[in-house]
């Protein structure tokens, strides 16, 4: 009892002075920690420092448009005169040439991430050139919807140019999946789908049928 | 006096070195938590006039001179004058090696040496319509997608397409003021027709093989890929995000102006990007967005892509970056 009230009494005693070698100790602890803190955080900065040069040895974007830049300064080198007052337009071209049929595009003038296109075809319909992207539509969450057309009429403009009109996107009924244009006869265009359906889209009323 | 000695004393030079040591403590706590990288937040950079691309539909010079030479004005009118970057995409290439031209995305096929011609006549357009300014720059892509023919043969055929231009454009004299790059939509094309990666990378290495250095432009979208993840996660098809990262920065040849339709696209880039910070060397720099608003308003406007991928890029240091341009695809 006597030894353990001693110890008790030396620990926590806070009236009586701490003996000269445990003040020590206690003072050799504390610039322990705190040297051993420094260190640690010396060594972190050198960690950080590390990373960051080892980040900049890897290309960085001016590093990769040096190339360019350096197409740009030989190009000012060899200046040229600008002829700004007169009309440097080309000649117009002729109309380019349209073949009508089916041919493997997987890409229409707009988003993939909207309506994956699986083929495509083109031809005139009355007195219109039509361009038709069959595929499906995606949902926002990336999966695949349902099947569908996307139509849309193509004109030449006075540049020699072609300008294109949307005419809609067209899906197909009954949870038709995926749609690949197979053949065109006279004013409808054959379809099959994944799982086997056969449909018709009629080009003029713009539904299946 | 008493003071100073108090000042001095072993008793306050203890007091001072356990207040040392605590600060050190923090100081040390709060590296840690530098190094882990938390979430930044930085003021959202102003987005910069945005540039027109084009999908191209026919192979009309004159088109292409017009549209070229309303990217002049737009540039040489800004004062001081700015530079502009604009992608022209030429649909897919036909045949594997790229020798029967291209098919656009209008169902028009056109040779190789039409796609020159429509880029110069676009240069000529922008060098001619800047008028006498002489110092705006135009960093012109032509650009093709990976659906059909990605093989290194029709890479080496793209990249002589880009030589090309960039030596008649010098012949010229409007490499003053253009440069000329690649650019490729590269995409897995799920679910139509899922491509394989290694095809594209033959791509890339096709392309750079060709002498010059050129550089291009990946101006894809990172279908499926994850949004809140960095570690190499799967993405629609045979792809991860070591692929995207790759073939949009980790190549040499390789600069990244991604597809931002939808919010979605910004994190999986930001998140590709960080996956190359982590992973790789280095994250991938951005030149910018690319938007498509003029074709589909359900889909972000200029604006909403650059604060969406700006912000997304910027939320974690180690993908901090400033951008450079924001680019919108239009019908020719």
């Amino acid at each position: 009892m006597k030894k353990r009230a001693r110890v008790h009494h030396t620990k926590f005693s806070t009236t009586r002075p701490r003996p000269q070698h445990m003040r020590s100790w206690s003072n050799m602890r504390w610039l322990l920690v705190a040297s051993g803190c420094f260190v640690a955080f010396i060594c972190m900065l050198g960690v950080a420092n590390a990373a960051q040069n080892n980040g900049s040895a890897a290309p960085t974007l001016a590093q990769k448009m040096q190339g360019a830049q350096q197409m740009l300064i030989d190009g000012r080198a060899h200046t040229h005169t600008k002829l700004v007052n007169q009309n440097q337009a080309p000649a117009v071209q002729s109309t380019p040439v349209r073949q009508a049929g089916i041919l493997n595009i997987g890409q229409g003038p707009f988003p993939q991430s909207t309506f994956a296109v699986y083929n495509f075809w083109q031809g005139p319909v009355g007195n219109d050139w039509v361009l038709a992207y069959a595929g499906v539509k995606m949902n926002a969450n990336g999966t695949a919807g349902l099947g569908g057309i996307v139509l849309y009429t193509e004109t030449v403009n006075d540049q020699g140019g072609v300008d294109l009109h949307p005419l809609g996107t067209f899906l197909a009924p009954n949870g038709t999946p995926d749609l690949t244009i197979t053949t065109r006869q006279g004013n409808l265009l054959l379809l099959h789908s994944k799982v086997g359906q056969q449909l018709a889209f009629n080009l003029v009323s713009h539904q299946f049928q | 006096m008493q003071l100073v000695r108090v000042l001095f004393s072993k008793r306050v030079s203890i007091s001072c070195l356990r207040v040392l040591a605590l600060m050190s403590l923090c100081a040390l706590l709060s590296s840690t938590i530098t190094l882990y990288r938390t979430p930044k937040v930085f003021a959202l950079q102003a987005k910069p006039p945005t540039d027109w691309s084009f999908y191209i539909s026919s192979a009309s010079t004159s088109t292409a001179y017009n549209l070229g030479c309303n990217q002049g004005h737009f540039d040489a009118g800004h004062s001081p004058v700015i530079n502009s970057e604009v992608v022209l995409d030429f649909g897919e290439q036909y045949y594997s090696d790229g020798s029967g031209g291209v098919l656009l995305l209008s169902g028009i096929q056109i040779s190789n040496a039409q796609v020159q011609a429509v880029t110069e006549a676009f240069a000529r357009g922008y060098w001619i319509c800047t008028g006498n300014d002489s110092t705006s720059t135009l960093y012109l892509a032509i650009g093709i997608n990976n659906y059909g023919n990605a093989t290194s043969a029709s890479g080496t055929t793209w990249g002589n397409n880009v030589a090309a231009a960039q030596a008649y454009n010098k012949s010229m004299g409007y490499t003053s003021q253009v440069v000329m790059f690649g650019a490729n939509d590269i995409e897995s094309w799920c679910p139509s027709n899922c491509v394989s990666p290694s095809a594209v990378i033959s791509w890339v290495n096709g392309f750079s093989s060709v002498s010059g250095g050129y550089k291009y432009f990946d101006f894809g979208s990172a279908d499926g890929c994850p949004q809140y993840s960095s570690n190499n996660g799967g993405c629609n098809g045979a792809w991860n995000q070591y692929y995207y990262w790759y073939l949009s920065w980790g190549a040499t040849a390789a600069l990244a102006l991604p597809e931002i339709y939808y919010p979605a696209q910004a994190q999986q880039w930001a998140m590709i990007s960080l996956y190359g910070a982590q992973y790789r060397s280095a994250p991938v720099y951005m030149q910018g967005p690319m938007d498509e608003y003029d074709l589909d308003n359900t889909t972000l406007t200029a604006s909403q892509a650059w604060n969406d991928l700006w912000t997304d890029l910027n939320n974690n240091s180690a993908t901090a970056q400033s951008l450079s341009f924001s680019v919108e695809i239009h019908n020719e």
